[in-house]
């Protein structure tokens, strides 16, 4: 070091050394050391993506991005990206984009200008020439007919056909393809079923039925007390928002009042013009709360059979009637009917018929008047002031239809296997006999004629009531099946 | 001469000099985003956090009291070609000594893993930040132990439970649980306990000890020490006839996948293959930051049942569940 000192015999060389010093000094303090890594810059290329329709979603070079239209994918890398849109029931689009740093590329497809997008529909019906509404708007054409250039998605198609029910259906249509909307429509012009699934009706298991002097019909169920049906709107009356007594109906009468009389499984409800009048064994002399029958007679009583014993109450005053035998201590009453001489008939579930002049008992059993079973489900009286009675099958014998002409009994059976008589019906000329496999219509030649699910449009089978309004319809309950209309004159 | 050597003196002392600097220990902040997600394989409803690092300005951590977390971003799990958006989040914290505001969090109610299935997640800061990672499910585990295992075995002195996988990289977790019912009172408390591997002395007090989480794909458990659990459910309570036992104990493994493995695996420090040898103990999946995201999958194991006779010679009742 000193010999090269020595060498340097200028100022200026001097000058040069020191300022070789300082610079190695500034170099010699340098560090290269850093304890985390760089920050990797943010890029700053945005993509804004808008389709017709909306809701696609957004792929980038083929991966999902969990955007959908109109949607903007942020913070991506400058260069080409390979944007496909997807969206159910279209076809994929697929294109290339560039992106550049710190701008925005807005992209918009417009699936609607490819014709290959859009898809089409073939409308049929049986019948024919039903009318169509696609999506509510109704369309010119009449079954069957095809529209092309629909946008995919989902419609809903509803046909309709003077005297047969609308049917609805909902219905997927995809780019280039053709869907088929076909509907059987159901022909109204003599049946019209009301059930849970095709109406505003609340319940399907229903055990009676009866008109008032307006035509309203009223409904008794086994789970929501009675409905009553105005031919355009159902009203329930249940236990939580009237007061009825129970939502088990047994039975339904109306009387000159146009009040309703409802039998349920707890005790009376009578309904005048929206208000409630409850009778039980407990707040009334009610004899028993099982209300089985409710008829009136031409003074305006009433006639109320329980499953122990009955009563005729006129609007104030009970009296209550029984009878016992050597075989039984008290009367299970299942239905009432007056002749035209003012007798009262008494079905019952154990001992046969009674018949009551308002003195005497008469007795009618099977074993001794040879009809079919003790065991009586209904009564009626028809117009020649002959007794009906429906019998309950037994584990030893058939159920059955017995008339009973004031001499003797007449036995029927209606062609079923079990002949389970629920209910009899007579009105005008006509005999109405409910049965769980269906049921049957006599005429005044007592020609039969049996309706089931087999050969009518009837719901179900297990019918519980019918009646009879004054547009010459007929109004038949079924347990399970909700409500049937048969119109007796097709208009 | 003399002034150039004096010169050349001075130059030397100014470069030791001017390279001396103060130490800081601290080092340079720079802050950085901590994702975590642990996607559960019997569930639908996977939760996420994220947070950031801060800085106190001294050497306790708990000093901060301004919350981490971080709200605005946007966190997305994408499953083979579905993707799913987490929603934000927050629930009111049991702990309130560091941080008082509610803890914040992402979840969402609709994914759930299944086995050998790529896995992603990303999260969006509202800065344009994108924290990513991808993992694999593990795959599902069949039990070796093909006919209903009996406690206590015949002949044998161990309970061995064993499964097979297709994945490699795998660690487990196994807990082996009873459920029984004590009365207390007047009324029936159930508990459900898990039954440790070993017992070891530490000065005189006998202290449980369980299975570690490890690669080993077996289990076995000393019947002794099975015995010795059972009985000391009820120590001190002369009255055994309170205590009625479930006759089908338990096995849960629960399964990690490759990157939870790791997870773990660093964490514990533990030398294998598995290790990821760090300078400092912050392994992470997760690009662009700092965490892990993981899946886990519980297999049970229930044909196993205790003779009744066995449970009955400790005075306890059995419960044919």
């Amino acid at each position: 070091m000193m010999k090269l000192i020595m060498k340097l015999q200028s100022k200026s060389n001097i000058r040069v050394l020191l300022v070789m010093l300082i610079f190695l000094i500034y170099l010699g303090c340098e560090k290269e050391i850093s304890t985390t890594a760089p920050d990797e810059e943010i890029p700053q290329g945005f993509l804004y993506v808008e389709s017709q329709p909306l809701g696609s979603t957004i792929y980038l070079n083929d991966k999902n991005t969990g955007r959908i239209t109109p949607g903007l994918v942020p913070y991506l890398e400058s260069g080409n990206y390979k944007l496909s849109l997807k969206k159910k029931y279209l076809r994929d689009t697929t294109i290339s984009v560039t992106l550049t740093d710190f701008d925005t590329s807005k992209v918009f497809i417009d699936y609607l200008q490819n014709p290959m997008m859009l898809g089409k529909i073939t409308f049929n019906s049986s019948p024919a020439n039903a009318s169509v509404y696609l999506n509510d708007s109704l369309l010119a054409n009449k079954t069957p007919f095809t529209i092309a250039g629909l946008t995919p998605g989902k419609y809903n198609v509803r046909f309709k056909i003077y005297n047969h029910r609308d049917s609805e259906i909902p219905l997927i249509v995809e780019s280039n393809k053709n869907s088929t909307a076909y509907s059987v429509l159901r022909d109204t012009a003599q049946w019209v079923d009301y059930q849970i699934a095709n109406s505003e009706i609340q319940s399907n298991i229903l055990t009676c039925v009866t008109v008032d002097n307006n035509n309203v019909k009223w409904i008794g169920t086994s789970n929501i007390g009675i409905i009553s049906f105005n031919e355009n709107q159902f009203i329930n009356f249940n236990t939580s928002n009237s007061l009825i007594l129970s939502s088990y109906v047994n039975c339904l009468a109306v009387n000159n009042d146009n009040s309703v009389w409802i039998g349920t499984n707890n005790g009376l409800s009578i309904l005048i013009n929206g208000t409630w009048t409850n009778f039980t064994h407990n707040n009334s002399d009610l004899p028993n709360d099982n209300v089985n029958s409710i008829i009136f007679d031409v003074n305006g009583n009433a006639w109320i059979g329980t499953n122990n014993g009955f009563s005729k109450f006129d609007g104030s005053t009970w009296q209550n009637y029984n009878y016992a035998s050597s075989s039984f201590e008290y009367l299970w009453v299942t239905d009432l009917a007056l002749d035209q001489s003012g007798n009262l008939w008494i079905g019952s579930n154990n001992f046969g018929i009674l018949k009551f002049d308002g003195n005497y008992f008469t007795e009618f059993q099977e074993s001794a008047y040879n009809f079919l079973t003790n065991r009586i489900t209904s009564l009626d009286v028809d117009n020649l002031d002959r007794l009906w009675v429906g019998q309950q099958l037994t584990s030893q014998s058939r159920g059955g239809l017995s008339i009973y002409n004031g001499a003797a009994f007449t036995n029927l059976y209606l062609g079923t296997t079990n002949n389970k008589i629920n209910n009899i019906f007579i009105s005008q000329q006509f005999k109405w006999i409910s049965t769980n496999e269906g049921f049957s219509m006599y005429d005044e030649n007592n020609s039969n004629t049996f309706f089931s699910t087999n050969n009518s449009y009837l719901s179900n089978n297990n019918v519980t009531g019918i009646a009879h309004d004054k547009n010459n319809n007929l109004w038949i309950t079924t347990l399970g099946g909700g409500l049937n209309k048969y119109k007796m004159v097709t208009k | 001469m003399n002034k150039i050597v004096l010169l050349i003196s001075l130059i030397l002392c100014l470069f030791i000099i001017s390279c001396e600097e103060n130490f800081n220990p601290f080092g340079d902040y720079k802050e950085r985003y901590v994702l975590t997600c642990l996607l559960d394989g019997n569930s639908n409803y996977q939760v996420a956090t994220l947070s950031k690092s801060y800085f106190t300005g001294t050497f306790n951590p708990f000093d901060n009291t301004t919350d981490p977390s971080i709200q605005d971003a946007e966190i997305r799990i994408w499953l083979a070609d579905s993707v799913y958006l987490l929603i934000d989040s927050t629930i009111e914290r049991g702990d309130t000594s560091q941080y008082i505001t509610p803890f914040k969090f992402y979840y969402t109610d609709k994914v759930k893993p299944v086995s050998n299935k790529v896995m992603e997640i990303e999260a969006l800061l509202s800065s344009g930040k994108r924290l990513t990672a991808v993992t694999v499910t593990p795959s599902d585990i069949t039990f070796n132990n093909g006919n209903p295992t009996v406690i206590p075995p015949v002949d044998e002195n161990y309970l061995n439970f064993s499964w097979r996988s297709q994945s490699v990289y795998t660690f487990y977790d196994i807990r082996f649980m009873i459920t029984y019912f004590k009365n207390e009172n007047g009324r029936s408390i159930k508990y459900k306990k898990e039954i440790p591997i070993a017992y070891n002395t530490h000065g005189g007090i006998e202290e449980p000890i369980f299975p570690s989480s490890g690669r080993s794909s077996s289990v076995s458990y000393p019947m002794e020490t099975v015995t010795k659990f059972l009985q000391s459910i009820s120590e001190g309570d002369e009255n055994k006839s309170n205590y009625s036992i479930e006759i089908k104990p338990l096995i849960e493994v629960l399964v990690m996948d490759e990157s939870l493995s790791r997870y773990y695996s660093s964490t514990n420090q533990a030398l294998n293959d598995l290790t990821v040898r760090l300078d400092e103990n912050d392994y992470t999946n997760i690009d662009g930051g700092l965490g892990i995201f993981g899946t886990y999958m519980t297999k049970k194991y229930t044909s196993i049942s205790f003779v009744a006779s066995y449970i009955q010679s400790f005075g306890y009742n059995v419960i044919y569940n």
